[in-house]
């Protein structure tokens, strides 16, 4: 299928890669998006790092009808990334069709990250799949990017940009994500079993280790309550009892918790609870507390869950802060 | 479990849990009891039938519920009678303490919320009055749970500790109460028995959260849940720290219509 303009023409979501090479490149692709969308009477919204946005918005009128929006509320989670395109879409939907660029910062980041912002954009497909009718094109920058890493990015993406109409993308794959594994923890690394009654002594565990670490009294109370709730799930969903492992790793803390449930939901967590609905914010929660979330479950192997924190670069801890909250 | 020391130094207006182990070990308590407030000048009151002889001094009563409560008298009559005696000994320009052998204010096989109630009626006894109360709970009675959700409801535990439920509803100072600790999962039950033994005190629940770490989803679904089944109630959580404070708007229950306030 070829067509000459993103807007979609039955409900649905258009989500589409667009891989590009310099700045000029950059340019001529978005900007003509933004004219097909807005020769639609669409509504547009540019999520994109301060330069990128300066950039576009350097070319465009005042009176363009584009929506720029930080994506520095992000922060290192990949995994805010779909409720906040639920916020963005949510306050532009009322003017008709939304049209949405979403270009995320790849450099910089570890494995970790990056494997989890691809598959942010591969859920987005799941999370939007029933959406009223919106598009969503993701510039990616391939100037000194892996070959086999645009290819991964590319399997996320139903379509793609040709930087003047979208195309099926034969790279796509629609079923089965394919995680990349995880390395096992560097040493040293501790290590306690958990089962029912065992909540509090978790949670003192996570206190006390995250304190002496260096983490800041009020994030290590948000990473506590973190492994509270991945630790309550195991006892209640995931056959009542669990491991937790801690470690530190370059500049975080993280810790994993693994047990025998099976999580059959990708999107648990990810996507902001409805007021109607009283349960489900334990991972909700764990998601807007932590900098980063990798969830891997299936059945068979169980769940593993690893919770990342980044440490402060001047982190100092005296030991009469610890002693005060543990 | 672990065994703290036993201290009977007790502060005006304190409420203890006292998880006994043995027949001896009470014995053995209420005798230190006795002996410490006689060395503090003192007196002191105990529910139940006392395990040494207490005539003598004047310094020791008794009530016996069997023998000075109506027959069919158990616990509010049982708590009426200690106020009584209280109140008495305050008009008498002395400050008791009250040492209570639980089985006698209420059968251990009562619902928790009735003896939930039972201990936030007592708590306010203490506070209000200057009165230490000592609450024995004596371990081969009661079911072990329950004496881990009872030891969230008393300002200290002596004696055996119980597996706790990680938080302590207690008298705060300036009035209302304080909650402390950790509110999670596992303090679910013992949580919403604080929650509505509370609410049947005051329709309008001030806690002081000053000393509270966390509270976790499930905690706040059942506090919306709690305060949601009794109408024309309300709870504050007053003084939270900042986990807290982002927990509850993450929830995004205060956008629900709950009569629940959380502030900082």
């Amino acid at each position: 299928m070829t067509d000459a303009t993103p807007a979609p023409a039955a409900p649905g979501f258009v989500h589409m890669f667009y891989p590009y090479t310099g700045e000029q490149q950059y340019l001529s692709g978005t900007l003509a998006y933004i004219q097909h969308a807005r020769r639609a009477g669409g509504a547009v919204v540019v999520a994109a790092p301060e330069e990128r946005r300066a950039v576009l918005g350097a070319h465009l009128g005042a009176d363009d009808g584009v929506t720029f929006v930080d994506t520095a509320a992000l922060g290192r989670n990949p995994g805010l990334l779909i409720p906040l395109w639920q916020d963005w879409i949510g306050q532009l939907a009322v003017a008709g069709e939304v049209h949405g660029i979403n270009e995320s910062v790849w450099s910089g980041h570890d494995r970790a990250q990056q494997g989890e912002l691809r598959y942010q954009e591969w859920l987005l497909n799941l999370a939007f799949a029933r959406a009223p009718a919106w598009s969503l094109m993701c510039p990616v920058d391939t100037t000194g990017q892996q070959a086999d890493a645009i290819a991964a990015l590319a399997r996320c993406h139903p379509l793609v940009w040709s930087g003047d109409e979208y195309t099926p993308s034969s790279d796509y794959t629609a079923d089965v994500y394919a995680f990349e594994q995880m390395p096992e923890p560097p040493e040293p690394y501790e290590q306690m079993a958990y089962s029912v009654g065992d909540l509090h002594a978790v949670r003192e565990k996570t206190t006390r280790w995250a304190l002496a670490s260096g983490l800041p009294t009020s994030r290590a109370r948000e990473f506590t309550l973190a492994v509270s709730e991945v630790a309550t799930n195991s006892i209640r969903y995931g056959g009542g009892s669990g491991t937790l492992r801690l470690w530190a790793q370059d500049t975080a803390l993280v810790c994993e918790l693994r047990d025998a449930g099976v999580i059959t939901d990708p999107l648990v967590g990810r996507i902001r609870p409805p007021q109607s609905q009283l349960g489900g914010r334990g991972l909700w929660f764990v998601n807007q507390l932590c900098d980063l979330v990798e969830i891997r479950s299936a059945p068979g192997k169980g769940t593993c869950i690893r919770l990342w924190m980044e440490l402060p670069s001047d982190s100092t801890v005296t030991d009469e802060q610890v002693d005060d909250l543990t | 479990m672990q065994t703290t020391h036993k201290s009977w130094a007790l502060d005006p207006g304190e409420h203890v849990c006292w998880q006994v182990r043995s027949p001896q070990e009470y014995a053995a308590g209420e005798r230190e009891l006795i002996e410490h407030t006689a060395r503090s000048a003192g007196r002191l009151l105990i529910v139940g039938a006392p395990a040494h002889t207490t005539n003598g001094s004047g310094r020791v009563s008794v009530l016996y519920p069997p023998r000075d409560v109506p027959a069919d008298g158990q616990g509010s009559e049982v708590l009426r009678a200690i106020q009584g005696r209280v109140q008495a000994a305050r008009r008498q320009g002395h400050v008791l303490r009250v040492l209570a052998a639980m089985e006698h204010v209420a059968p251990p096989h009562v619902p928790l919320d009735e003896l939930v109630g039972h201990e936030l009626e007592l708590a306010e006894l203490a506070a209000e009055s200057g009165t230490s109360v000592v609450c024995a709970y004596r371990q081969q009675m009661w079911e072990p749970n329950l004496l881990g959700d009872l030891a969230s409801v008393h300002s200290r535990v002596v004696g055996t500790q119980p597996r706790t439920a990680g938080f302590r509803l207690s008298r705060a100072d300036a009035g209302g109460w304080s909650l402390d600790g950790s509110v999670g999962f596992e303090s679910l039950r013992a949580f919403t028995a604080a929650l509505r033994g509370a609410l049947a005190r005051t329709p309008r629940v001030q806690l002081r959260c000053e000393m509270l770490d966390l509270i976790d989803a499930s905690a706040l679904r059942a506090l919306v849940e709690t305060v949601g089944q009794a109408p024309g109630v309300s709870v504050v959580l007053d003084g939270v720290n900042e986990t807290v404070l982002r927990a509850w708007r993450m929830s995004g229950y205060g956008a629900t219509g709950a009569a629940v306030e959380v502030c900082a």
